[in-house]
């Protein structure tokens, strides 16, 4: 079920009324109304499928379980083990199994010798890479200690299937979230409207801002043959913009929507664009995703401690990791690994921390070196999407080839569309202007709070409710969907 | 939560009230300028119908004519464009509407149902549709409905800001298309290998006629001469699998309206752009034939079927 979708415009209010009017009496009851609803918002997409995040529930329960009680370590890495090969074994055959076997042939036919095995037509089921990754983070905290299992298995389903982050993030982790499921939730009416409200700017952002984009993002791409290196760069342009208000928009759906049952999921997005450096982009693009690499990938391989070649090969080994995660395809792991390039100098100078404050603090103007350090960063970026973006690296390196040719200085041009690139263009730019002038605050619209003037907040959200009626698109898909 | 679920209701009543009053005043000022629908006064015959015609019908050559249908289009919508273009343009005497054997599938089942056909078209033609009429395509998907309201607020807002322009022209009433492709030849291929996917075409399905009917009667009250049309066709489609029940249909529903048959009309490959569609070197062929017919008054001559199966021979022997 998509967000921005009538089946779940209409799902969510049935789920939020039986939630706090029918199941209200005991935290078990509304337990079991998220489980039941998050396997419907699951199913809704394809429900056979479902046997495989119920399968990943019951393992990662009873290995939970089964942790606690064992005596020797041995026996205890032995069962977290187990569940990462289950897991990890149950996305690599849906995600890379067809990947692995095309390039095990090509690599054998160039020795000569001819692999028998065949590509498999294989459908990648939806939030496989997100459930599996916040499941494990509950056997892995199990086996440290930080977390003792549950013995309640509805409440623990419930963690792995939460509808309003299921599919796309942000990856919860088991302390985080689990928790929450036992706890009494109270009805809170400022809670449930600043819900709403990141709800609202969750679906102005992937409407207004990534869907749109989208269309010209998609034009390039597709005609890369045929348009002047300018267009191509704004091509690469529309598509930055694109992926940030595509992903960072379910974000805000997700953790608006969770609010309005009294859940509080970890922000995953904090004004990326605004980063002055690579290493401060990260820690504020996805921010689920590296946190998970960070505590379960990078720290345990010894982190920034060590001499120089431990710490540039665990740089490489999580960027390269995080690349391979979004997807089976050698675009994703270049991207990972050029920005691991753009990274280690930073780590070896030790800058990598230089900015960790959001920049211009309580300033309307940043510094001529931030803004900069800002362009730069972005522009670095958007070069790196286009990696990100491609469906091979030989188209990835045609969209380069062509954009920095002698066009690039030439007026670019896009075929009209029903919504103009100037107009789309003139919206992105209000849009990273509201970002930059809240950029302090959890959400774009979190300022407007109760204080506001009612009229003045009433104003604002209907402009934006129009603004999503008025550029929704045909294309609606979120493009984390395929990860 | 009293409050919530009120503030709630309240915001959404808002939107939804804001919604339609702008979507209704600003149908009701493309309604009240009787611009929007006026053709020019030299045309007294239009084309109507879905992709077939669309295609075929090249009236930059066939005189005095204009070609206003449009891909997709069911019965339905045809019949609001009509009783509006009757309506603002009394010059209009013959009206040329696409009939072929896929009006009577279950395609138009689907059609009719499909989520992106009904946006599509409520779009273009909601100034024109009376509550009756969105009624009727919300029976069968009202969620359909729901969902092009967004599309509608959407193109009534691009109309204002757009100038000098007719709603007719900018809505994309219709219009020849121009079809440069022609995958004839991998079609036939992949047609001879079973790669084609092929209509189970056994059962008849009316759902598009009850319009087709309405038509037939508003042509007949205003006194406008009716044609239905059946465009050329390769001879590799697979698509008369219905002819009988088609034959059947003609014969018992619209034996009071002549039927002009140009399925043989002589093409070749690279005519077409398909099996079922002309492209833009067959549709001038066929437009000068057609054309001519017109000159020579054959559709107002007795059993104008006949004539044209005839001239349709003489046609190809002359080549």
């Amino acid at each position: 079920m998509l967000f921005n979708s009538i089946d779940f415009a209409l799902f969510l209010p049935i789920v939020f009324v039986l939630y706090w009017f029918v199941f209200n009496s005991s935290i078990k009851r509304q337990n079991i109304l998220l489980l039941v609803a998050s396997y419907i918002f699951y199913g809704w997409w394809d429900y056979r499928f479902l046997t495989l995040v119920i399968f990943s529930t019951v393992v990662d329960f009873l290995i939970g379980r089964a942790i606690v009680k064992q005596q020797l370590k041995l026996n205890k890495k032995l069962l977290v083990g187990l569940s990462l090969l289950i897991n990890l074994g149950l996305l690599g055959f849906f995600k890379y199994y067809n990947f692995f076997i095309e390039n095990f042939s090509e690599a054998f036919s160039f020795f000569g010798v001819t692999l028998n095995a065949r590509a498999l037509s294989i459908v990648l089921p939806v939030g496989i890479s997100f459930y599996t990754f916040q499941t494990l983070s509950y056997t892995i905290d199990v086996y440290r200690g930080v977390l003792k299992p549950t013995n309640n298995i509805i409440s623990f389903a419930a963690f792995v299937t939460f509808f309003p982050q299921l599919v796309a993030g942000p990856i919860e982790r088991a302390t985080h979230l689990l928790p929450q499921f036992f706890q009494k939730r109270v009805f809170n009416y400022a809670l449930a409207v600043s819900g709403l409200r990141q709800i609202l700017w969750g679906l102005f952002k992937k409407v207004v801002i990534a869907d749109n984009c989208a269309v010209y993002a998609n034009k390039a791409f597709n005609n890369i043959d045929n348009l002047s290196g300018s267009t191509l760069a704004f091509g690469a342009l529309f598509f930055a913009v694109q992926i940030y208000g595509d992903f960072s928009g379910y974000s805000d759906i997700a953790i608006g929507t969770s609010r309005l049952f009294s859940f509080d999921l970890k922000k995953n997005f904090n004004y990326p664009y605004f980063s002055r450096d690579i290493a401060e982009f990260w820690r504020r693009w996805h921010i689920s995703l590296s946190t998970w690499f960070r505590d379960y990938l990078y720290i345990p391989l010894g982190g920034s401690r060590g001499g120089v070649v431990k710490k540039v090969r665990n740089v490489f080994v999580i960027f390269l990791v995080s690349g391979f995660w979004h997807g089976a395809n050698w675009t994703f792991i270049v991207w990972g690994a050029l920005n691991a390039l753009f990274f280690i100098p930073l780590l070896l100078n030790k800058t990598n921390r230089n900015y960790i404050d959001i920049v211009a603090r309580e300033q309307l103007f940043p510094k001529i070196n931030d803004v900069i350090n800002i362009v730069l960063t972005f522009s670095l970026t958007v070069l790196l999407w286009v990696f990100f973006r491609a469906e091979s690296m030989a188209q990835a390196l045609l969209y380069l080839r062509k954009l920095f040719s002698k066009t690039l200085f030439s007026i670019p041009s896009f075929d009209s569309a029903l919504i103009s690139a100037k107009l789309v263009l003139f919206v992105v730019v209000l849009f990273f202007v509201a970002e930059w002038l809240q950029r302090e605050k959890e959400f774009t619209l979190d300022a407007l709070e109760e204080k506001t003037n009612k009229s003045i907040r009433w104003s604002i959200y209907v402009v934006l409710t129009f603004a999503i009626i008025y550029f929704q698109t045909s294309d609606n898909q979120f493009i984390y969907f395929q990860f | 939560m009293k409050r919530f679920i009120k503030n709630i209701v309240s915001f959404l009543g808002l939107i939804i009230v804001l919604l339609f009053v702008i979507i209704i005043t600003i149908n009701k000022s493309i309604l009240k300028n009787k611009n929007n629908f006026k053709i020019s006064p030299t045309i007294n015959k239009i084309i109507l119908g879905h992709s077939h015609p669309e295609g075929a019908f090249n009236d930059s050559i066939i005189k005095n004519s204009r070609n206003l249908a449009s891909s997709g289009e069911l019965y339905f919508y045809t019949y609001l464009k009509l009783k509006t273009l009757l309506e603002e343009n009394k010059g209009i005497k013959q009206v040329y509407l696409g009939f072929t054997n896929n009006q009577i599938t279950n395609d138009m089942e689907k059609w009719t149902k499909d989520d992106v056909n009904i946006s599509h078209n409520i779009g273009k033609y909601s100034p024109v549709m009376s509550y009756n009429d969105y009624k009727y395509i919300a029976q069968k998907n009202p969620f359909g409905v729901i969902k092009s309201l967004g599309n509608v607020f959407k193109t009534s807002i691009n109309f204002l800001s757009s100038k000098n322009k007719k709603f007719i022209d900018y809505k994309g009433w219709g219009g020849y298309n121009y079809m440069t492709k022609n995958h004839v030849d991998s079609l036939i291929q992949a047609q001879n290998k079973g790669l084609v996917y092929v209509q189970d075409v056994s059962k008849a399905n009316y759902i598009n006629l009850y319009y087709l009917d309405k038509i037939v009667a508003l042509c007949q009250a205003l006194k406008i001469k009716l044609f239905l049309v059946r465009t050329p066709f390769h001879n590799k489609y697979l698509g008369f699998k219905n002819e009988k029940l088609f034959q059947d249909v003609l014969k018992n529903r619209y034996a009071s309206v002549a039927f002009l048959d140009f399925r043989l009309f002589p093409l070749s490959n690279k005519e077409y752009r398909d099996l079922d569609h002309i492209n833009y070197l067959g549709a001038k062929k066929f437009s000068i034939f057609f054309n001519k017919l017109i000159k020579d008054s054959i559709f107002y001559k007795e059993n104008p079927e006949i004539v044209v199966k005839r001239k349709i021979m003489e046609y190809k022997e002359n080549k």
